[in-house]
């Protein structure tokens, strides 16, 4: 078959699986993105917040706990699947560790309306607010004015909430932060809502809103997430995610520090759809999450069941899928607690999957271990006829491929060949000749793992981003040559031939470094007949050229987007031991050449004010960024 | 209720509100309805994930109302919602949050998903996905989205003699792989 035929056929099949899909709904009223999906998704669903949930009335007829009478003291045990009903683990771990990453912040829903037998018949309010850097998408609906910026008001089904809701939501800017909040009401119309909204106060530090109080509602509850969330309760738990057959259902496996009788209490301010249970003789309740969000379940079934495990302690499974014939009850029941040694293969399995080994055609090496509070796991392998390296943390990941290698003359060779200073943790891949006889850290503060694969010694290290590495490459106990984490330059072919670079005479440059990194503007660097030279690609398309400098500022690119500045610092002083830091910039690589090492940036706007910051051995030292096309040199007293 | 345009800028600071008259409403409705599809499906062979082609497509239409009061104006709309998508789909595949994020997202909402692909299919956008970002958009567009080169070069905003040698070498490395012949 030729390739054109494969291509044609495969677009085809791909065309027909997606055939079937409806459209969801976008303007005409009805929502783009649902605030609670947006909650959930962004992983923002572990912990009521202790000591801030109580529950004024707690009128479920089964054995609910008060929320004060929950132990202080509750061991909360891994629950999952028997291995033997045909689920397959895809993620695993602590609550904390799978929602709350690097101390994510917490949304927070709080629930309004009067004590007594029935706290949201006649008046309700769900506050929800979420404080953090992701922006929450915003929904169409109507603009309104509200708190002194701009609104929306949306009905309850916009949102993903039940459908007979009035939404409002809005951006709360104050001084040191901003909050993305909704108001959702069955009881409040959209003028009330923003009457309420206008009069409420809001606490900086919480970033919680309040009615006013001559407006007698009752706080009744305060929780992170909602009811159906994965893991909701207190930040102690665990929960396990499965699927089964082609991938089409889900269930996930919650066991948290919590009280049924309060979830229960929330869940009954998103549905009616509450049917009591008895897992496996304890008390629970079984939902229909078609009918908590307004039945906008896309043909596809969901349901929840809650029950008591032991005494301050609730099992949380939930099942979302085709199967409507499951028995999540039984399911439910079927529950075991796991083992130590079972746990840590589901969390094997889990991390092989964020880690992406599946994506990977023959898998070179695998390891994971910590950094400081950090956990990772990295892949090294082939996928395709590319060479690729996948590390992932619990709050995100880093991948990247390139071309197969090889190790040349003489015998001892070795090159870094990829290397990434990020949020948690800094990574160096070095490859090496198979006769080398380790690779160490001169001062042994990475952990340094060695694969053989491919003809090529490979040596992964990782470590605290904050320590500039250095290499020592040992062949029969001799120190052959020292390596920096920064990448050997090689020629980045693939440059366009502009107008610009024409200009420039620059038809001939090699460059020593291409950034594919934005796909909002691509571009390359190299110094050429005593130029150092940018050359972008795409809209906007340029080539400049400055002197060459300790510091050089390329010209702010404009893009529909916003503006980009490329910063290259050159051969940073030597008394840096740790990372050259540039406030608000984003680190890009590093790229060693015979005569100099570069470190690339890229400032996500026009910079002003802004300024280098080279730390090591106790000291910092900050110097301005020259004007955009301007350079610097390094201070003579930089090293004092 | 009536519908709006928000414009926003960059950082997402609301701007100003446009009520868009119902003949624009219509034009979007149409608009969306003939490139949905279209824009899942090359989501998904650039992304792999059947979960998230729908969403990120989704987004990408989101955004694409928001702005539609532009984007109307444009020769061709459709380019600048899967300059959007594919640039998501990127950013999905290579900046791939905790896992368990996505599957906690299932919990709170439900949705359909592509059909599974043959197994044939399957191998041949593993193996696309698999090229360089910028080969396998480009191949992506090239033969999922029937676009000539000028069109994959407008979408990725790159010149078009970048687009024939990206579109040469991602052949090669594919008849590599599948050991075909490549016709072009």
């Amino acid at each position: 078959m030729k390739l054109e035929e494969l291509a044609r056929q495969s677009s085809d099949a791909v065309r027909v699986s997606v055939a079937h899909l409806d459209l969801p709904p976008i303007g005409d009223g009805r929502p783009s993105r649902s605030w609670t999906p947006v909650l959930v998704g962004a992983g923002l669903t572990a912990a009521v917040v202790a000591g801030l949930a109580f529950v004024v009335s707690n009128r479920f007829s089964g054995e609910a706990t008060p929320a004060d009478q929950v132990p202080d003291v509750v061991e909360v045990p891994r629950l999952g699947l028997p291995d033997d009903l045909g689920w397959t683990v895809v993620a695993a771990g602590s609550h904390d560790e799978l929602f709350s990453p690097g101390g994510v912040e917490q949304p927070t829903f709080a629930y309004f309306g009067d004590a007594g037998d029935d706290p949201f018949g006649e008046r309700d309010l769900l506050v929800a607010s979420y404080r953090g850097d992701d922006e929450i998408a915003g929904s169409e609906g109507d603009a309104v004015a509200v708190r002194g910026t701009t609104g929306t008001i949306t009905s309850g089904v916009d949102q993903g909430l039940p459908g007979d809701a009035t939404a409002l939501e809005w951006r709360e800017e104050y001084d040191g932060g901003r909050a993305e909040v909704i108001f959702v009401s069955r009881s409040f119309g959209a003028d009330e809502l923003v009457a309420i909204a206008d009069a409420a106060s809001f606490d900086p530090v919480t970033a919680r809103l309040t009615p006013a109080a001559d407006l007698g509602l009752t706080e009744l509850l305060v929780s992170s997430g909602t009811p159906f969330d994965g893991a909701r309760g207190s930040g102690e738990g665990y929960m396990v995610s499965y699927q089964r057959g082609d991938g089409a259902d889900f269930v996930t496996v919650n066991a948290s520090r919590g009280d049924l009788g309060r979830e229960v209490l929330g869940m009954r301010w998103w549905t009616s759809a509450i049917e009591e249970v008895s897992v496996g003789g304890q008390p629970g309740v079984l939902l229909d999450l078609s009918e908590a969000f307004g039945g906008d379940t896309g043909g596809l079934t969901g349901h929840s069941v809650i029950w008591t495990v032991r005494p301050g302690v609730v099992g949380t499974l939930s099942s979302y899928g085709r199967d409507d014939s499951l028995d999540i009850v039984e399911l439910a029941a079927s529950t075991v607690e796991l083992d130590e040694e079972t746990w840590d293969r589901y969390v094997a399995a889990s991390r092989d999957q964020s880690a992406g080994v599946e994506e990977f055609d023959d898998v070179f090496g695998r390891s994971e271990g910590t950094v400081g509070d950090s956990e990772y796991v990295w892949v090294l392998g082939l996928q395709g006829e590319n060479l690729c390296f996948n590390v992932q943390s619990g709050s995100g990941g880093y991948g990247t491929c390139q071309e197969r290698i090889s190790i040349e003359a003489p015998a001892g060779s070795a090159r870094t060949i990829d290397s990434s200073f990020g949020d948690e943790f800094a990574h160096v891949l070095i490859a090496a000749d198979p006769v080398v006889g380790d690779v160490v850290e001169v001062e042994g503060r990475y952990t340094i793992e060695r694969v053989d694969a491919d003809g090529i010694a490979w040596y992964v290290a990782i470590g605290d981003r904050d320590i500039r590495p250095t290499f020592d490459v040992i062949v029969d106990g001799a120190v052959v040559t020292t390596l920096e984490a920064a990448v050997e330059a090689t020629a980045e072919g693939a440059m366009p031939t502009t107008d610009a670079v024409r200009e420039l005479g620059l038809d001939s440059m090699e460059p020593l470094f291409a950034s594919f990194d934005d796909p909002e503007l691509i571009w390359w660097f190299g110094e050429h007949e005593g130029r150092a030279c940018v050359v972008t690609d795409g809209a906007a398309a340029e080539a400049t050229c400055v002197a060459p400098d300790d510091v050089m500022v390329f010209p702010t690119v404009s893009l529909p987007d916003g503006a980009r500045t490329i910063v290259v610092l050159r051969d940073a002083p030597t008394c840096a031991t740790a990372r050259v830091a540039v406030e608000d910039l984003q680190a890009i690589s590093e790229v060693a050449t015979d005569e100099h090492v570069y470190s690339f940036w890229m400032v996500p706007r026009k910079p002003a004010g802004m300024f280098v910051e080279l730390t090591g051995d106790g000291a910092r030292q900050t110097f301005p960024l020259p004007q955009p096309g301007d350079t610097a040199s390094w201070p003579g007293d930089t090293c004092g | 209720m009536r519908d709006t345009d928000v414009k926003t800028t960059h950082d997402g600071a609301i701007e100003e509100s446009i009520e868009l008259p119902h003949a624009v409403r219509r034009a979007f409705a149409d608009w969306y309805r003939s490139e949905y599809h279209q824009v899942v499906a090359l989501v998904y062979v650039l992304s792999g994930s059947r979960t998230a082609a729908e969403e990120l497509a989704q987004d990408a239409f989101v955004e694409a109302h928001r702005r539609w009061a532009t984007i109307s104006a444009y020769d061709d709309p459709g380019a600048w919602v899967r300059k959007v998508a594919v640039n998501k789909a990127r950013s999905w595949g290579r900046r791939r949050s905790a896992e368990a994020r996505a599957y906690a997202k299932h919990v709170g909402r439900q949705r359909q998903l592509p059909a599974e692909l043959p197994d044939s299919a399957a191998d041949f956008w593993a193996a696309v996905r698999s090229l360089p970002d910028r080969q396998a958009q480009i191949v992506a567009l090239h033969y999922l989205d029937d676009r000539p080169v000028d069109e994959i070069a407008a979408v990725l905003e790159i010149a078009p003699g970048t687009v024939k040698t990206q579109l040469h070498r991602a052949r090669a490395a594919l008849a590599t792989r599948f050991d075909t012949e490549d016709a072009s």
